[in-house]
C-alpha cells in the first residue's frame, strides 16, 4: 500500500523527515517496503525559453542554443533533436542537481561553452506517462504554442521563465509503500496509516472525516430510490450492500489534488466519477462500484451465486466463466459485476452517464478470494475483500463518495440510501488482565499505561472490558490485546531472559546419531556431500531404468514449477546421475559424491486418501574417477554399517535391479529386509545420459537399517592358547563365487576358525579353461586348550573334501 | 702353548679393532670364540696337557676370552654408534614433499550451518524433531490457525498435490504434530527442506531449508523469546551480534515478530551483504497463537509458548560469501570442496 507524505499529514502532525517516519512505523509493524523522494534531488532546475537555434561549427549533431531563464540569457550546447525555436523546457543551470547524483557544470562541448543542460523527462526522475505528450529519449517539451503543447493546462509556461521546476510541476512528494499483514485491512487506507501514524509520532490523530460519521447517522433507509431495489441472495457471502444514487451528473477530468494522490499511491485517474471510487477506497479502505443506472435492466440489483457456466466481460475486455461458487452483482437478465473483483464491461460508467449508482458492500472474504483466484484476477478491490473488511465502515465510505461528487461539482446527491445488513458486525469483548498480558509479554507495564495505548489506537476500554472499534475485527483475544500494547510500548524496549523453567534433556536420536556417523565416515573417506531437489520427471526416471512399479509410486504435483519438476521422486538415483552429469560436463576428473535425502512412494494409494505417503532417508552415493571400482564402493559401504554398528547382514548378487549392471550389483540383505543396493550403473543408463565412464552407485536405506544398528558390545576375553594357522588353495569353474566357498568352509570349520582371509585370486591358462584358483589362509584356535595339528587336519581334510563335493573344487599343488 | 694362546690374543685384539662393521664384528666373533673357533680348539687341545700345566692354561685362555668378550662389546657399541650416525646420515628426507594422505571429502554448507544450529540447542536442553516433507494441509495451515480461505494462505505459495496433501510451505507443521503428541514442557527445533513454487533465481529456491524452534511451558515470556534469539544469534554469528524486534504478523504466533540482527558481516557499518542497512532480517518469531495450542490439546490459560523460525541457505549465504543460491544446488565438486 503506497502513501504519501502529504495526504498522511492530513490525518496526523509528522515532525520529522521521511525516512524516519519509515524507520518508526516500520517499529511500530507497519513495514516499509520502500521510500521514493520525487524531486527531492532536483536543485537549481529553471523554465527556459530557446530563443534560437544554431548547428555547431565543429560537429554534426551539436546544436548551440540561446535560452531566456528569466534573469539571464544562456547559451547552451545540446545534441538534442527534438527542439525547435520557441520551445519552453526545463533547464538544469550551472551548480544544478538532479537525480542519480548527476551534477550540472558550465563547460566546453566542441570548443563552444555550455551554460547548463536541457532536460529530458528521465533525467528529472519522472515517468513519460505523468505529462502528455512527452518522448522517452528527448528533452521534455513544457510548452510549445505551434503545436499547442502544454504539459499543464492551466499554466502559461511563457510567464513563468526562470521557476523552479519542481516547483512549478509540483514534483516533490514523498511515497512510502508498506508491506501491510494480512491481518490489517484497516491499512489498506489513507485513514488507517495515518491513524498508525498518529500513535506512532505520540500526535493526536486529527480524523478528519468526522463529518462523514455524523452525515452517516442522518441518511434515511429506502425500499427503493429513483425505481431501484436491491436483494441479497446469497447473504452467507454478502453481509452488507448499500446504494445511494447521484443524479445530474457531469463525467469530466479530476481535480489536480485528486489525481496527484490517486498518482501517488499508484492509480491512474480515469474521470471523475471513477477516480472518486478508487479515492474513497484508497481513504477508506472501502473498495466501491459505480454503475449507470440505466444499464441495470428491471432497474433490480440481485446479490446473487453465478450460474454454473455464466459468462461475464469484465472490465478489461476479458471474458470469464464463473460457477455457482462465485458471486456476482446481477439485474434482472444478466450479471454486471464479479462481487469484490471487477465490475462488468456492460456496465460502465459512459461519458452520458446521467444517474450514478454508487456500491458500497462488503463480501465474504474466502469467496472473493477464492473468485479472484480462480478467475486469474487480482484487483485492489479484491485485495482489500479477501482480507475481511468492515460492514460499518461501508457506509461512511459510500456517503463519503457522495460528499466528493457534490465537492467536486460532478453531479448531485439523491436522498436517502438502500442498505441491506443481514448480518450484523461482531463486537468483541475481551477481559482486560494486565498481569496475564505482562506476564506474556515478560513486561511490567502498568494498567493505566495499556488504557492509554488502546485508547490512542481508539479501543475502547470501559470497567476492563474491551472493546475494539468497528475497524479493527482482527482483535479478537488477549494475545491480540498483548501485541497492540507491545507494539506502542517499544518491542525495542522489551528484556533478554531466559527461560525459567525444569531443565530438560537435549540429545539426538537414534537416528540422528546414525546420520551423524554416517556423514563423518564419507566425509572421511573422501566423499562429499550434495544437496538435490526432490523434483523429478518422467523422463529422468526413464533414464535411470527405474523399474515401472516404482515409477507407479511418484507423487504428481498439481501445481509444479515447470514440467521438469513435475513428480516428487519415487527414487533418489535419477538426481545422483544427473549430479554426476553435472561433474562430467564440466570436466571434472573425478567425483565422489553421497547425498542424505528422502524419496517419496505413494504405496497403497496412500496420497488419494488423504494420508501422507512413505517418506524414506536414503544415503545415496555415485562416484566415478580412476580410483574406484566395485569392491571399493563395496568397502566404503562395509565401513559405513561397521561405523553405524550393523553386523549381521549378507551380500547378495542382484541381476534384477535394471538401473544397475546386472553383472555387478550386490544387495545387502538382513533377513528378507534389503537394507544397501550398491553396483556399477547399468551401461544402458550410462548411455542415456551419454557418460563413457563407469559410475559406481549405491543406495542405503537409513530409515530402514536404524533397527539393525545394535550397540551392545561385551569383552571377549584375549586368547591365552596359541592359533594353528593353515593354507589353502583351490581350482573352481570362474562362476563359484567367493561367498559360496567361505560359506562352506564356515560351515565345515565349526567354531574353531578363528579367521578366513582371502590373499589370493589367481588366473591362467595353466589352470584350465574357465577356471580360477582362489587362496585362502585359515586360523583355527580352541580357547581352552591348545589345538593339536592332528585335529586341525581332519578339518582341513573335510573341507577339502566338502568343496570338491559341492562345487568341484580342486585342490590346488 | 702358551704363545699360541698369546698370538691368539694379539690378532683377534687387532682384528677386532680393525672391523668395519657389525657383520665383519659378528665374523671375528665366530674366528675366535665360536663351537670351532680358534680359541676354543685351543681349549679342546687341552687335554695333551701335563695336570700341572692344564689349570694354568685354562686359567689363561679363560683370561683370554674375558677380554676379547669384553673388546667385542666394546667394538659392538662402537659400530653402534656408527651405524646409527650413518642411518641419520642417509634417511634424511624433504618434509615438503607432497602428503598421501586420504584426502578428506566436504560437508555441504547447508548442513554445516543445520549442524551448528542444532549442537547450540542441544546445549540449550531442545530435542530435534522431524516429520513429513509430503505433508497433509490439517497440519501445515488449519493446526496453524490459518483455516482454509484465510488470506495467509496466500502468503506462501504452496505446491498441491490433492487438496488435503501438500508440499510443506514451512517446518511447522512438525511443531503441531509435536504439540499434540507430547506434554510440556516441549522444547523443540526441527530443521528440514520446505517447498515453495518460486522460480529459481539467484536468490530464490522451490526447496529450501528452515529451523523452526518450539518452546511450550508455564510463565514463557516474550522477552524469553528475545533472549533464547540473542543468545543463539551470538553463539551462531558471533559474539558482538544484537538483535532487533519489529511487530510483524504470522497466524501462528500472536504477537508476532520480525527479528533483525547487526550485520555479521560488516558488524552493522553497512555493507553489500546488509544493503547498507547494518541489519539483516534473520527470522520471524512470536509467542504461539492461543488458537493453535487450543487446536493441539494445551490449554492457553495454563501454558504460553514461543516459536521462531529461519531459513538456513540466507545464514549460508551470508557467512560463506555464496552470493547465488543456486551454487548451493548444482554441486560441482570444485565448489563442494571448499567447504
Amino acid at each position: 500500500m503506497k502513501a504519501s507524505r502529504e495526504w498522511l499529514e492530513e490525518y496526523s502532525e509528522i515532525d520529522v523527515n521521511t525516512i524516519e517516519l519509515g524507520d518508526i512505523l516500520t517499529m511500530a509493524g507497519q513495514k516499509v517496503e520502500t521510500i521514493d523522494e520525487t524531486g527531492k534531488d532536483i536543485k537549481n532546475v529553471v523554465v527556459g525559453k530557446i530563443l534560437e537555434i544554431e548547428k555547431h561549427q565543429d560537429s554534426d549533431h551539436l546544436l548551440v542554443t540561446k535560452v531566456d531563464v528569466g534573469d539571464e540569457i544562456l547559451q547552451i550546447v545540446t545534441g538534442a533533436p527534438n527542439i525547435k525555436e520557441g520551445d519552453i523546457v526545463p533547464i538544469a543551470k550551472d551548480g544544478a542537481d538532479l537525480p542519480n547524483e548527476v551534477h550540472i557544470k558550465t563547460g566546453l562541448l566542441r570548443g563552444v561553452s555550455s551554460c547548463g543542460m536541457m532536460c529530458s523527462v528521465g533525467e528529472l526522475g519522472i515517468g513519460v506517462h505523468d505529462f502528455p505528450n512527452q518522448i522517452e529519449n528527448g528533452i521534455m517539451i513544457l510548452q510549445r504554442d505551434s503545436e499547442g503543447i502544454k504539459v499543464l493546462p492551466d499554466i502559461d509556461f511563457e510567464k513563468n521563465l526562470g521557476k523552479d521546476i519542481v516547483e512549478i510541476l509540483e514534483l516533490k512528494e514523498d511515497v512510502i509503500d508498506f508491506e501491510i499483514t494480512p491481518n490489517r485491512p484497516d491499512c489498506l487506507s489513507i485513514e488507517g496509516l495515518g491513524r498508525e501514524t498518529a500513535v506512532a509520532l505520540k500526535k493526536t490523530f486529527k480524523n478528519p472525516r468526522k463529518d462523514i460519521d455524523e452525515i452517516s447517522k442522518k441518511i434515511q433507509d429506502k425500499e427503493e430510490i429513483e425505481g431501484l431495489t436491491v436483494e441479497i441472495q446469497a447473504p452467507e457471502l454478502c453481509y452488507r450492500y448499500i446504494a445511494r444514487l447521484v443524479k445530474n451528473v457531469k463525467i469530466g477530468p479530476s481535480p489536480k489534488w485528486l489525481t496527484r494522490r490517486l498518482k501517488a499511491c499508484g492509480m491512474r485517474s480515469i474521470n471523475n466519477i471513477v477516480d472518486i471510487t478508487n479515492y474513497v477506497m484508497l481513504e477508506m479502505g472501502q473498495p466501491m462500484h459505480a454503475f449507470d443506472i440505466e444499464s441495470i435492466e428491471g432497474k433490480h440489483i440481485t446479490v446473487r451465486r453465478a450460474k454454473n457456466g455464466e459468462k461475464i466481460t469484465t472490465l478489461d475486455e476479458v471474458e470469464r466463466e464463473l460457477n455457482e461458487e462465485d458471486l456476482v452483482i446481477a439485474d434482472k437478465n444478466k450479471a454486471v459485476a464479479i462481487a469484490g473483483v471487477m465490475g462488468g464491461l456492460n456496465s460502465e460508467i459512459e461519458n452520458d452517464t446521467k444517474t450514478v449508482v454508487f456500491e458500497s458492500a462488503v463480501f465474504y472474504g474466502g469467496a472473493v478470494r477464492k473468485t479472484s483466484k480462480k478467475v486469474g484476477l487480482r484487483t485492489e478491490s479484491s485485495s482489500r475483500f479477501e482480507k475481511g473488511l468492515s460492514p460499518e465502515n461501508a457506509l461512511r465510505a459510500v456517503n463519503r463518495a457522495v460528499q466528493l461528487v457534490e465537492l467536486l461539482g460532478a453531479g448531485e446527491a439523491i436522498e436517502g440510501k438502500i442498505d441491506k445488513y443481514p448480518t450484523k458486525q461482531k463486537v468483541n469483548k475481551i477481559k482486560l488482565e494486565p498481569e496475564k498480558i505482562n506476564q506474556l509479554l515478560g513486561t511490567n507495564i502498568t494498567k493505566q499505561e495499556m488504557i492509554k495505548i488502546l485508547e490512542k489506537l481508539e479501543i475502547k476500554v470501559e470497567n476492563d472490558i474491551v472493546i475494539p472499534p468497528y475497524f479493527r475485527q482482527d482483535i479478537e483475544q488477549r494475545a491480540d490485546l498483548s501485541e497492540e500494547i507491545a507494539r506502542f510500548y517499544g518491542y525495542d524496549k522489551l528484556d533478554t531472559t531466559l527461560i525459567k523453567a525444569d531443565t530438560t534433556i537435549g540429545l539426538k536420536t537414534k537416528e540422528q546419531k546414525i546420520q551423524d556417523k554416517i556423514l563423518e565416515t564419507l566425509q572421511n573417506n573422501g566423499l562429499s556431500e550434495i544437496y538435490t531437489y526432490g523434483f523429478i520427471n518422467e523422463k529422468e526416471l526413464d533414464k535411470s531404468n527405474i523399474s515401472p512399479e516404482v515409477k507407479k509410486l511418484a507423487i504428481c504435483l498439481t501445481n509444479p514449477l515447470n514440467d521438469d519438476y513435475k513428480y516428487m521422486r519415487p527414487s533418489t538415483i535419477p538426481s545422483m546421475l544427473a549430479t554426476i552429469k553435472t561433474n562430467i560436463n564440466k570436466k571434472n576428473k573425478e567425483a565422489y559424491l553421497f547425498d542424505i535425502s528422502r524419496r517419496y512412494q505413494n504405496i497403497d494409494g496412500k496420497v488419494e486418501s488423504g494420508e501422507v505417503p512413505s517418506e524414506e532417508t536414503i544415503l545415496t552415493i555415485g562416484m566415478y574417477g580412476e580410483d574406484i571400482d566395485f569392491y571399493k564402493l563395496k568397502g566404503l559401504m562395509e565401513n559405513i554399517l561397521e561405523q553405524i554398528s550393523v553386523s549381521h547382514y549378507d551380500i547378495e548378487k542382484e541381476k534384477s535391479n535394471q538401473s544397475y549392471h546386472p553383472g555387478r550389483c550386490a544387495n545387502l540383505v538382513v533377513g528378507k529386509d534389503i537394507i544397501a543396493t550398491l553396483g556399477e550403473v547399468h551401461p544402458e543408463v550410462l548411455l542415456n545420459y551419454e557418460i563413457n565412464q563407469r559410475v559406481y552407485l549405491a543406495e542405503l536405506n537409513i530409515t530402514k537399517v536404524v533397527k539393525y544398528s545394535k550397540k551392545n558390545k561385551k569383552y571377549i576375553e584375549v586368547p591365552k592358547f596359541p592359533a594353528v594357522e593353515r593354507d589353502i588353495a583351490i581350482i573352481v569353474n570362474e562362476e563359484i563365487e567367493v561367498g559360496q566357498i567361505e560359506k562352506i568352509i564356515t560351515k565345515k570349520a565349526k567354531k574353531l576358525l578363528e579367521s578366513l582371509e582371502l590373499f589370493d585370486i589367481y588366473r591362467d591358462s595353466k589352470l584350465g579353461e574357465n577356471k580360477k584358483s582362489i587362496a585362502y589362509s585359515l586360523k583355527f584356535r580352541d580357547k581352552n586348550k591348545t589345538l593339536q595339528d592332528e585335529e586341525v587336519n581332519n578339518i582341513m581334510n573335510s573341507i577339502t573334501e566338502e568343496l570338491e563335493k559341492q562345487i568341484g573344487a580342486e585342490l590346488r599343488k | 702353548m702358551k704363545e699360541k694362546i698369546e698370538q691368539i690374543k694379539n690378532a683377534s685384539i687387532k682384528e677386532i679393532s680393525d672391523a668395519k662393521d657389525q657383520k665383519n664384528l659378528q665374523d671375528i666373533k665366530v674366528k675366535y670364540l665360536g663351537k670351532k673357533g680358534e680359541l676354543t680348539t685351543v681349549l679342546r687341545g687341552m687335554g695333551g696337557l701335563s695336570a700341572e700345566e692344564r689349570p694354568l692354561i685354562g686359567k689363561l685362555v679363560n683370561e683370554v676370552r674375558d677380554l676379547l668378550e669384553e673388546k667385542f662389546a666394546e667394538k659392538e657399541k662402537l659400530l653402534e654408534v656408527e651405524a646409527l650416525k650413518e642411518r641419520l646420515r642417509t634417511e634424511n628426507i624433504d618434509v615438503t614433499e607432497p602428503s598421501k594422505k586420504i584426502k578428506l571429502g566436504s560437508i555441504h554448507p547447508i548442513t554445516q550451518i543445520i549442524n551448528e544450529v542444532e549442537e547450540i540447542f542441544l546445549g540449550m536442553g531442545y530435542q530435534i524433531a522431524d516429520g513429513p516433507e509430503v505433508e497433509k494441509t490439517f497440519y501445515n495451515f488449519d493446526q496453524l490457525n490459518a483455516p482454509a480461505d484465510h488470506p495467509s494462505r496466500d502468503l506462501q505459495d504452496t505446491f498441491y498435490i490433492t487438496d488435503d496433501i501438500i508440499l510443506r510451505s514451512q517446518t511447522s507443521p512438525v511443531q503441531a504434530r509435536v504439540m499434540e503428541k507430547q506434554k510440556p514442557p516441549i522444547k523443540i527445533i526441527c530443521p528440514g527442506t520446505v517447498y515453495r513454487s518460486d522460480t529459481v533465481d539467484a536468490t530464490h529456491s522451490p526447496v529450501f531449508h528452515q529451523v523452526e524452534g518450539l518452546v511450550v511451558d508455564k510463565n514463557i515470556a516474550m522477552t524469553d523469546l528475545k533472549g533464547t534469539l540473542e543468545m543463539f544469534a551470538k553463539k551462531c554469528l558471533g559474539e558482538n551480534t544484537k538483535i532487533r524486534f519489529r511487530p510483524h504478523h504470522f497466524p501462528f504466533t500472536e504477537p508476532s515478530a520480525e527479528a533483525d540482527v547487526s550485520c555479521f558481516v560488516c558488524g552493522g557499518k553497512g555493507c553489500k551483504v546488509c544493503k547498507g542497512e547494518g541489519w539483516i532480517e534473520l527470522l520471524g518469531c512470536g509467542m504461539v497463537h492461543p488458537n493453535v495450542l487450543r487446536n493441539c490439546g494445551i490449554d492457553p490459560e495454563e501454558y504460553t509458548g514461543f516459536a521462531f523460525g529461519f531459513g538456513v541457505e540466507r545464514i549460508a549465504m551470508a557467512k560463506f560469501g555464496i552470493e547465488d543460491m543456486r551454487l548451493l544446488f548444482e554441486n560441482d565438486v570444485r565448489f563442494l570442496k571448499q567447504f
